[in-house]
């Protein structure tokens, strides 16, 4: 009898995934580290986020916010528990198979922006579409260009990466972010190495991104300041869920 | 092209001075394997040409005290049906003694069939002065005796020697014709050998038709298969049913060969280190490589590029590195090798850029840089974007 019940309710659950009015979904996901003994990092983490909206994971250092970053990108996986992206479960998915998912679905900006120092910015923006194995057709290099434009970094496209101020390295990941149409961009404390002026160049793009393209975007930050102009949010503590604050 | 060869191809370029480093390495070291290798195999065949190749290679000779072969023309008549063999060239060797002054010096007066000894013994292109014997009691002489002798074009010779009949030993004397001087590179030869025809030593030893040996060579890619043909021919034949003794080059020249083959392991083992050393060190640059982009294929991984792609990054790096490495050392090995004739002051080695052994070369030194690249691209593979992401 007990078990028909929970039958009943996984085939409920079933329904409202396909029907999901959600880009992400994480349900009772647990973070366990090993290094000697087992520290859990995240406890039975339940979350959803609407596609096309804005916003932002805040916490202390060390509360969990950049493991629970790193498992909605699928560059980790929970030790327990499921992860929906675009309506498809992510944690049984392969090396092989998330590495094309992120590549197609997921634009990711890091702290340290990470762009490719042997290449140009224009070459940087280019790499996920080129990664996604489809010929880059001057179309396409044209569609960079029209990115960098937007985000205003079209003057520095012929720089190497290393030629670049910190500001204009961050805005060229994010442009690179979106080059394959992601329909998640995922940032993880962009502008931790910015100073104010710039910091706040980055969220108003980010804002403008969102009301361009659609892209649901998801911020860590530890800057107040900067998560109370996003839509929601969330607070982090100790690996739990301590504020879900919708504007 | 490629996405990771692309990559490859940008990550040795943008580190140009590395890559520039490790191509030097390379080509130093597969200059060294060019140089030693051709080296060596160019010294070996110089040295079979001038020992082996200019003499008889399998020698049919008398069992018995006598050294006289009679029926010779049956015998050669049969080894002509044996394709391995090149030459066949009869020969009657007999002592003898020149005067000097007031003093007589002991000589070998050898009597060939002038054109098929030639095969054997390169003599007319080595008769520095005078030409051939062609008529009977003409003869040749070599450089050496005639410091000795003082003789010129056209002066007559007198050797003496000795036949033995039943108990009785009778002298003979035959005046020669001197109508040219050889040199045949070995000291031994030019101070000892006298060069006629068969017909003058049968005439004066009175041994017509007998000779005293049967001297074969084969062809040249069954140079070190002397033994066995020389096996075949003795099974074939029957000789010892006819008294008669085959004897061939590699048992005669069991150091000589025993030298060669240690120079040619020696040569394996020079060639194998330095392989080897190519090899540790394009594995350890690379391995290097591996940590030094380590962030980058962290967000190359973070932005969807799979392991596949990631280890064919080092794989093309490799393999870049090797085809580089390989025509620089190729190229240099070989101006190492001009530099060495030039600067030798004999012609003795003649230098055979056998392309086989270059070509084999660049080829084990190529597949050798892949393979060194395997290990940092199985890292490569296995480095998780999240440890770069992470450890920052």
């Amino acid at each position: 009898m007990a078990n028909s019940i929970v039958k009943v309710k996984n085939n409920a659950q079933i329904k409202e995934k396909e029907g999901s009015e959600y880009i992400i979904e994480l349900k009772h996901i647990d973070k366990f580290y090993y290094t000697g003994v087992a520290t859990q990092v995240l406890f039975d983490i339940n979350l959803q986020f609407k596609e096309g909206t804005v916003n932002s994971i805040v916490g202390p250092s060390g509360s969990g916010k950049s493991t629970l970053m790193n498992i909605l990108g699928t560059l980790d996986k929970p030790t327990k528990g499921e992860v929906y992206i675009a309506g498809k479960r992510t944690d049984k998915m392969s090396k092989n198979e998330l590495a094309m998912l992120r590549n197609q679905t997921i634009g990711f900006v890091f702290q340290f922006h990470y762009l490719l120092p042997e290449y140009t910015a224009l070459e940087n923006v280019l790499m996920p579409f080129e990664i996604s194995r489809k010929k880059v057709t001057s179309d396409i290099t044209e569609r960079a260009v029209d990115l960098m434009k937007f985000i205003g970094i079209e003057e520095v496209k012929d720089n190497l990466a290393t030629k670049m101020s910190g500001g204009q390295q961050q805005r060229t990941a994010i442009a690179r972010s979106l080059m394959n149409n992601p329909k998640i961009l995922l940032a993880d404390e962009p502008t931790g190495n910015l100073d104010t002026e710039a910091t706040d160049k980055v969220y108003n793009l980010l804002r403008d991104i969102n009301e361009e393209f659609g892209t649901t975007i998801i911020v860590i930050t530890h800057e107040r300041r900067i998560a109370e102009k996003t839509d929601r949010i969330i607070e982090i503590r100790d690996g739990r869920i301590h504020l879900d604050l919708y504007k | 092209m490629s996405l990771p060869l692309r990559i490859a191809l940008r990550f040795l370029r943008r580190g140009k001075w590395q890559t520039l480093l490790i191509v030097i390495g390379i080509s130093i070291g597969v200059s060294v394997q060019i140089f030693v290798g051709i080296l060596l195999n160019s010294l070996q065949s110089s040295l079979l040409n001038n020992f082996i190749g200019n003499s008889s290679q399998i020698t049919i000779v008398s069992d018995t005290d006598d050294p006289l072969i009679e029926g010779y023309d049956d015998i050669v008549e049969d080894l002509e049906d044996f394709d391995e063999l090149t030459v066949i060239s009869v020969a009657n060797d007999q002592v003898g003694t020149v005067l000097i002054g007031t003093e007589s010096e002991s000589v070998l007066l050898r009597g060939f069939e002038f054109e098929e000894a030639d095969k054997i013994y390169n003599i007319a292109e080595r008769i520095y002065e005078g030409e051939e014997p062609d008529d009977d009691f003409e003869a040749i002489i070599g450089n050496e005796l005639n410091d000795e002798l003082e003789l010129e074009e056209g002066d007559k010779l007198t050797i003496f020697g000795f036949i033995t009949v039943g108990n009785t030993t009778i002298p003979v004397n035959g005046t020669f014709e001197i109508v040219g001087f050889f040199d045949l590179g070995i000291g031994s030869i030019n101070s000892l050998w006298v060069i006629t025809t068969l017909d003058s030593v049968q005439t004066m030893y009175n041994t017509s038709d007998t000779v005293t040996s049967i001297e074969m060579q084969v062809q040249e890619d069954l140079l070190y298969e002397a033994d066995e043909i020389a096996d075949k021919i003795d099974d074939e034949l029957d000789l010892e049913d006819d008294d008669l003794k085959i004897t061939n080059w590699i048992d005669e020249n069991e150091n000589l060969l025993n030298g060669l083959q240690s120079q040619s392991l020696s040569s394996y083992f020079i060639q194998s280190f330095v392989l080897i050393s190519v090899v540790i060190g394009i594995d350890s640059v690379l391995a290097i490589s591996v940590v030094q982009k380590q962030r980058q294929l962290g967000i190359l991984k973070a932005m969807g590029i799979n392991n596949r792609t990631a280890s064919l990054i080092f794989i093309f790096q490799g393999l870049f590195l090797g085809i580089a490495g390989a025509i620089g050392g190729i190229s240099l090995g070989i101006f190492f090798l001009w530099g060495f004739t030039q600067a030798s002051p004999s012609d003795f080695i003649v230098i055979n850029y056998d392309p086989i052994f270059i070509s084999i070369s660049a080829t084990i030194i190529i597949i050798s840089s892949v393979i060194a690249a395997l290990s940092p691209a199985i890292k490569s593979s296995k480095l998780d974007p999240i440890d770069i992401i992470r450890g920052e």
